[in-house]
């Protein structure tokens, strides 16, 4: 890129946020104290989605409808559209992918908070559904009709990575990951594409392909990594239909214009299974990759058509 | 699925979701709203050591390597030892500790520095750096994990060691593998800081 392209070196950072490892890389000409302001304006918007999403702490401003169930309540723009987003990705997926799901997963032990080691206990019980929430956009408010623990963590970090790249908008060449879901934009170091390696749901350290993309969100959703700490070791994806953990799919890779619809739309596949998640991943446009527990995989028609 | 006309569009209602929340200013405006609490903290940024030299490859969902445990509250607060609600270290230097390794026994016990170590167990290891200012254990970090679960399950035995000052934090339940991995861990970066 350009005359200055000798100079340019990687900038990286990480930190610890949402419960998963952030990893900034900035590729610049300028110096690290530069670069380092914005990264850090970048890194705050990860503080502020999950301080108002996480259902780990009473407090957080999701938790905080609790308290009010039955009336509607004036709730942050952000809080809004992702709740908002998470009820229409529950609508098309009939339910299969529900963000009600929070009181469930917080039985089966998904109930610890990563930074305080405390568990929470809502106390909220009962079969809920996502039909429960009922939003107002002229009046930006969410309405529980019952007592509802949202799950939003399907959508809130692809959010955060997303409000984070829009954060670093005068950085053409960057890479912005987070437990694996991630954004790029331009080139990397050599001036390339990035290279994004899938990792193999059943095979820690293999790559099960190697995408070279820019300008693109890349979310994985799988089976493998968070575990219920109860001895069957459930997954933390659940069909809200079933109440089970999802067991068709192995993992879900997504590559998309935004983290937020790519989060999102790998977590809703996992849920729907093979054929109805492709489906899924078609008639939206994204590209995708299911990958079964046996190895074998399908792939949206675009987007990964050979291995590279 | 009779939908498919709404199926168009979760991409761009994501773009404009994006758009609306940034747009909005929120973090410039956030302190004004008193119910969802505190302004943002500035984010602690380590360099990253995988990053030192640049990976040609990113790779999508491996387990974390380098997690920071945020610090407890307790670092950088020079908050007295004796506020610290120990029932076994009320009376330092006139307390045995009962570990190996071993409260110290007084004020400078440790050698000022930091040290890393690791420790292990069935379901894999952590890899731990002490930070040791003034004979005091002022920080533990959680660097590296092998660990076959989330390190949310440990996330509160770092701040109980700088409590302590002890390797011998309690086992948190249902974590009984990660909790080993870290007090080995932390046994042995202390043995060096000894």
């Amino acid at each position: 890129m350009g005359a200055t392209a000798g100079l340019r070196a990687t900038h990286a950072f990480a930190t610890v946020s949402m419960d998963t490892v952030v990893n900034v890389q900035i590729v610049s000409d300028q110096p690290r104290e530069a670069v380092e302001p914005a990264v850090q304006r970048a890194l705050a918007w990860f503080e502020t989605v999950e301080r108002i999403c996480t259902r780990f702490d009473p407090t957080s401003e999701v938790m905080q409808l609790l308290g009010k169930v039955g009336h509607p309540v004036r709730v942050s723009t952000l809080l809004f559209e992702v709740v908002a987003f998470a009820l229409d990705l529950a609508r098309q997926t009939d339910g299969a992918f529900d963000p009600t799901v929070g009181a469930t997963l917080e039985q089966m032990g998904f109930n610890v908070h990563y930074r305080t080691g405390e568990a929470v206990h809502s106390g909220v019980a009962g079969k809920v559904s996502y039909a429960d929430v009922r939003l107002d956009r002229r009046a930006r408010s969410i309405l529980l009709k019952r007592p509802v623990v949202l799950d939003l963590n399907a959508v809130a970090k692809g959010l955060a990575i997303d409000l984070a790249v829009q954060e670093l908008h005068d950085q053409p060449d960057l890479c912005f990951e987070a437990g694996g879901d991630l954004a790029v934009r331009g080139t990397n170091a050599s001036g390339e594409l990035w290279h994004v390696g899938i990792q193999h749901p059943r095979a820690p350290g293999l790559l099960a392909r190697t995408l070279r993309v820019t300008d693109v969100a890349v979310c994985t959703s799988g089976d493998y990594e968070r575990r219920s700490p109860e001895p069957n070791a459930a997954g933390h994806i659940l069909d809200a239909r079933t109440g089970q953990s999802v067991t068709g799919l192995a993992s879900v890779t997504v590559v998309a214009p935004t983290a937020m619809a790519a989060d999102g739309l790998s977590t809703a596949a996992m849920v729907l299974g093979r054929e109805r998640g492709l489906q899924l991943l078609e008639d939206q446009g994204v590209s995708g990759l299911l990958m079964s527990p046996d190895g074998t995989y399908v792939t949206t028609i675009t987007g990964f058509g050979s291995d590279a | 699925m009779a939908t498919a006309r709404l199926h168009r569009g979760l991409v761009a209602l994501s773009a404009s979701a994006v758009a609306a929340v940034y747009f909005a200013g929120y973090l410039r405006t956030q302190s004004a709203d008193a119910s969802i609490g505190a302004a943002a903290e500035p984010v602690a940024l380590a360099q990253s050591a995988a990053m030192a030299t640049p990976a040609p490859t990113v790779v999508v969902r491996t387990q974390p390597t380098a997690r920071t445990v945020p610090a407890p509250p307790v670092v950088g607060r020079s908050t007295a030892p004796t506020a610290v609600p120990a029932p076994a270290r009320s009376a330092p230097a006139a307390n045995p500790a009962p570990a190996a390794n071993a409260a110290p026994a007084a004020q400078g016990a440790y050698r000022d520095g930091t040290y890393t170590g690791s420790g292990s167990s069935r379901r894999g290891g952590v890899v731990v750096s002490l930070v040791v200012q003034g004979g005091r254990i002022a920080s533990v970090t959680i660097t590296q994990s092998t660990l076959q679960y989330p390190l949310r399950d440990i996330a509160g035995l770092p701040a109980q060691v700088v409590q302590r000052q002890t390797a011998q934090v309690d086992t948190v339940s249902r974590a009984t593998y990660s909790s080993q991995a870290f007090k080995g861990a932390v046994a042995q970066a202390l043995s060096k800081a000894a």
